[in-house]
């Protein structure tokens, strides 16, 4: 994997509130067909780190490359353009559609945000012939057809979670950024989500790059960790050596998680 | 020419008084209901309205008519709360058309009654003061004075005051003021009557000064509203600078040029400060 | 669609083309013009309520159609068909330009802006006295001209009012069920979400205050030649607030609910017709009503009666 060319990179990335240095020189890449981890004890600043890359904060120094394009600059639907699509903490879904819809809304604004004049209207007419197969495509690979026409707002926060997952996917993306994919799951439906994400990957040939808390579900499905804490990298490797990390046990001795627990 | 500019900056500070008054309760509602009470300028009249009955009409002592003026234009403003503004506290989208329908309903009300002339109440205080060659009508000088004394009251009550505490309690987290014990509906219904009340009480101060009509209460509503986006939405320090701002730079653009332009540049100080400090020159950014 | 639904939209047409030709009541005929004329405005406002922003400025942009109109055909002897044009271009043109500036803002603080906005285009009109006319405003502006017959008779009129009000439905109805329509109610729904799948809110939002302002202009370009007369007074915050009362009662989630809305509000004052504040206090409380117990309007209501799920 360390062979595969570079997708998503940091170099000195940096973000400031005020006088508070939220994320401190910050440098990273992740590799073609990487799931990668970012972890950190509370605190450690992977949310901002998360939306520095999604272009929901701007970074106040350093770069962000995917590709080879820079897309430091750029806001949410400018980096969904580039092929990144993110997910949400909480699950985050047009609450008054079905399932089904809102796919097919994933699938439509993922055709959306390639860079075309506004007025293009041709191609909103031409995505309708294939929005129906991918959405059927979608809803199956991720286990939500049963339910496909029930109203998002109504169902499990285990399932809506998933839908979350689903749109990302119905967009078409290249890279996924996952926020906290476990947040709020139980232990199965946690365990169906890292399922899910293994086989995005493999079957999808999307990469993924995921924020969490849940050291266990990162070490179990990510081909690389990074260690974040207070704001800057303390290390990344693969899950075995982060495990055994001296600098990592001891920033999470605070929180009280037994690295070999999991 | 120092005369005049003197001049110009003892009007100035005496509107910029009323202002602050008008903000200061417009901003006081916002901060603790995110409300924005579009409304506010109606309390006004209704101050204006209720000294025009209880000291032009009935000849009560005017201190007692602007006293009783301001309670009842506060009784007005609770119940107002209580029965409509309740449930959009924090929706700030409806709680905003709710006000407005409040608005057009209470100018409606009040023409209806009145009737839609202007009338002019007697002064209480008559003649000029002379000082250092300055001449400053009483009846300002009094508006002045007893403007002060309110908000003197004003500040040591939300500084000192358990319920002034309290309301500064709610409007910075009300879940954790609940925590407390304090009860945030008691809060609302205290806020927006005081908020009421500075409106009325401003209006009843004003009513010798100019004419009273069920439309006045529209340009003090303006001034309110684009002191408090100077001050900052929220911010009550904010709200005395913003008035005392607005009232001498007012003052001057009126005397120098007119008072449309002087409209039009406080307009376009407010669009500016919208887009680029929301939060206002002293505000709170939330 | 079944043929009694046809049927029954095709009596309506050409009853609502017709009566003014049969009732030949000059007054009745103005209401029905102002019905129109307020229903096109009302839905112009509903585009904005439609994604969540309430703006105060739309009688300013109404009255820079309106003096758009007067002018080009006064000051620089353009015929009818042109101001009339103009005033929705260059309403639609104002809410481009002030349309990146405004549209950043959300919440309170862009009704604040617009409320701004609307005041200081207002003062424009009052303090340019040169060009505007001042407070006084413009008289004699020259009625409604197509291939030079001059529109004067009151049913001519009313039928260009409803041309008028008849496209702004149609176009709103084919717009919000569209897909433009589907992006337009999840920016308002979760503008977040949409923007992380792909979709540049901010264009779409832009693209609604241009056609919002450019239907506003166009009522103003109206009203310009219908009443021979524009004047500040006329387009002021307080005729935003009407659109939106208008809004409010007939119900936001539908262009039929705004047509119901001004059909129930615009003649209204006909019934108090010595007493203007008796209308005004009815709008007021039939408001406060409508927001207190009815938040879907009289069109929710009406579908509630139905047993229909209140949709778009």
């Amino acid at each position: 994997m360390t062979d595969n060319p570079i997708m998503l990179e940091l170099s000195g990335v940096t973000k400031q509130f005020g006088g508070l240095t939220a994320i401190g020189d910050v440098s990273f890449s992740t590799r073609k067909g990487e799931i990668f981890g970012i972890i950190g004890p509370n605190g450690a600043g992977k949310s901002t780190l998360f939306n520095l890359i999604t272009g929901t904060y701007p970074a106040s120094k350093g770069d962000i490359t995917y590709k080879g394009e820079n897309i430091t600059k750029l806001g949410p639907e400018g980096v969904a353009a580039k092929g990144i699509v993110r997910t949400f903490q909480s699950a985050t879904v047009f609450g008054n559609k079905s399932l089904q819809e809102n796919i097919r809304l994933g699938y439509l604004f993922g055709q959306l945000s390639v860079p075309r004049r506004f007025a293009d209207r041709s191609l909103l007419s031409s995505a309708r012939a294939t929005a129906e197969t991918v959405t059927d495509d979608v809803l199956a690979f991720c286990g939500l057809a049963d339910d496909r026409e029930r109203i998002a707002g109504e169902l499990a926060y285990g399932v809506q979670k998933t839908l979350g997952v689903a749109m990302a996917i119905a967009a078409g993306p290249t890279q996924m950024l996952m926020d906290e994919p476990a947040a709020g799951l139980n232990p199965v439906e946690t365990q169906e989500m890292g399922e899910l994400i293994r086989r995005i990957r493999a079957e999808r040939g999307i990469d993924v790059v995921l924020v969490e808390h849940d050291v266990g579900m990162v070490t179990r499905i990510c081909d690389r960790i990074l260690v974040l804490d207070r704001g800057q990298v303390l290390a990344i490797d693969v899950p075995e050596a982060i495990q055994k990390h001296p600098d990592v046990i001891e920033a999470y001795l605070g929180a009280d998680i037994d690295l070999h627990q999991v | 020419m120092s005369q005049l500019l003197i001049q110009i900056l003892m009007n100035g500070l005496m509107m910029g008084l009323v202002y602050i008054m008008m903000a200061l309760g417009f901003t006081l509602i916002f901060g603790i209901m995110r409300i924005v009470n579009f409304a506010h300028g109606e309390f006004y009249m209704l101050g204006a309205m209720a000294v025009m009955l209880l000291f032009s009409t009935l000849g009560i002592n005017y201190f007692i008519a602007v006293l009783v003026a301001a309670l009842m234009v506060a009784v007005v403003g609770m119940v107002i709360e209580r029965l409509l503004l309740r449930q959009f506290v924090g929706r700030e989208l409806n709680g905003m058309i709710m006000t407005l329908a409040i608005a057009i309903t209470l100018k409606a009300g009040a023409t209806i009654i009145f009737g839609p002339q202007e009338m002019s109440i007697p002064r209480p205080v008559s003649g000029v003061t002379n000082i250092a060659g300055i001449l400053i009508p009483n009846d300002r000088m009094l508006v002045g004075a007893i403007a002060i004394a309110i908000l003197v009251l004003f500040y040591f009550f939300l500084r000192y005051a358990r319920a002034g505490l309290a309301m500064r309690a709610v409007a910075q987290d009300w879940e954790a003021a609940a925590l407390q014990g304090i009860r945030p509906q008691r809060i609302y219904l205290m806020s927006f009557g005081i908020g009421c009340a500075m409106a009325g009480l401003a209006g009843a101060l004003m009513a010798p000064i100019f004419t009273v009509s069920p439309f006045i209460g529209d340009v003090p509503m303006l001034k309110a509203f684009i002191v408090v986006i100077l001050g900052g939405l929220g911010s009550l320090p904010g709200a005395v600078v913003g008035g005392l701002l607005l009232g001498v730079v007012e003052a001057g653009v009126a005397t120098f040029i007119n008072t449309t332009v002087a409209t039009m540049i406080s307009f376009a100080l407010v669009v500016v400060i919208l887009l680029f400090r929301p939060a206002g020159l002293m505000g709170q950014s939330r | 669609m079944n043929t009694w639904k046809i049927l029954a939209g095709l009596v309506l047409a050409v009853g609502l083309v017709v009566w003014p030709f049969v009732i030949e009541n000059r007054f009745l005929i103005h209401i029905g013009t102002m019905v129109c004329m307020y229903a096109l405005l009302a839905l112009s406002m509903n585009l904005m309520l439609r994604i969540g922003q309430l703006s105060l400025a739309h009688g300013a942009l109404m009255g820079i159609g309106a003096y758009t109109s007067a002018l080009v055909m006064m000051s620089l002897g353009f015929p009818f068909v042109v101001g009339f044009l103009l005033s929705g271009i260059v309403g639609g043109l104002v809410s481009l330009i002030i349309g990146p500036i405004l549209l950043r803002i959300r919440g309170v603080y862009f009704v604040l802006l617009t409320f701004a906005f609307g005041e200081i285009v207002l003062l424009t009109f009052i303090e340019w006295v040169d060009v505007f006319g001042g407070v006084n405003g413009i008289f004699g502006v020259p009625r409604a001209q197509i291939f030079g017959y001059v529109i004067k008779d009151r049913s001519l009129s009313y039928l260009m009012a409803l041309a008028m009000a008849a496209g702004g439905f149609f176009l709103l109805r084919a717009l919000y069920r569209s897909e433009f329509g589907a992006i337009m109610e999840t920016l308002e729904d979760d503008e977040e979400l949409a923007r992380s799948l792909g979709v540049n809110a901010m264009s779409y939002r832009l693209a609604v205050f241009v056609l919002s302002g450019a239907m506003a202009g166009f009522a103003g370009g109206f009203y310009a030649s219908y009443f021979t007369f524009v004047s500040p007074g006329e387009f002021n915050f307080w005729t935003a607030v009407n659109l939106i009362v208008i809004n409010v009662l007939g119900g936001i989630a539908s262009p039929v609910g705004v047509i119901l809305g001004a059909l129930i509000l615009v003649p209204l004052p006909e019934l108090f017709r010595d007493a203007v504040q008796y209308q005004v206090l009815f709008y007021g409380l039939a408001l406060i009503v409508f927001l207190k117990f009815m938040p879907d309007g009289l069109y929710g209501l009406i579908r509630k009666m139905r047993g229909k799920r209140n949709d778009r």
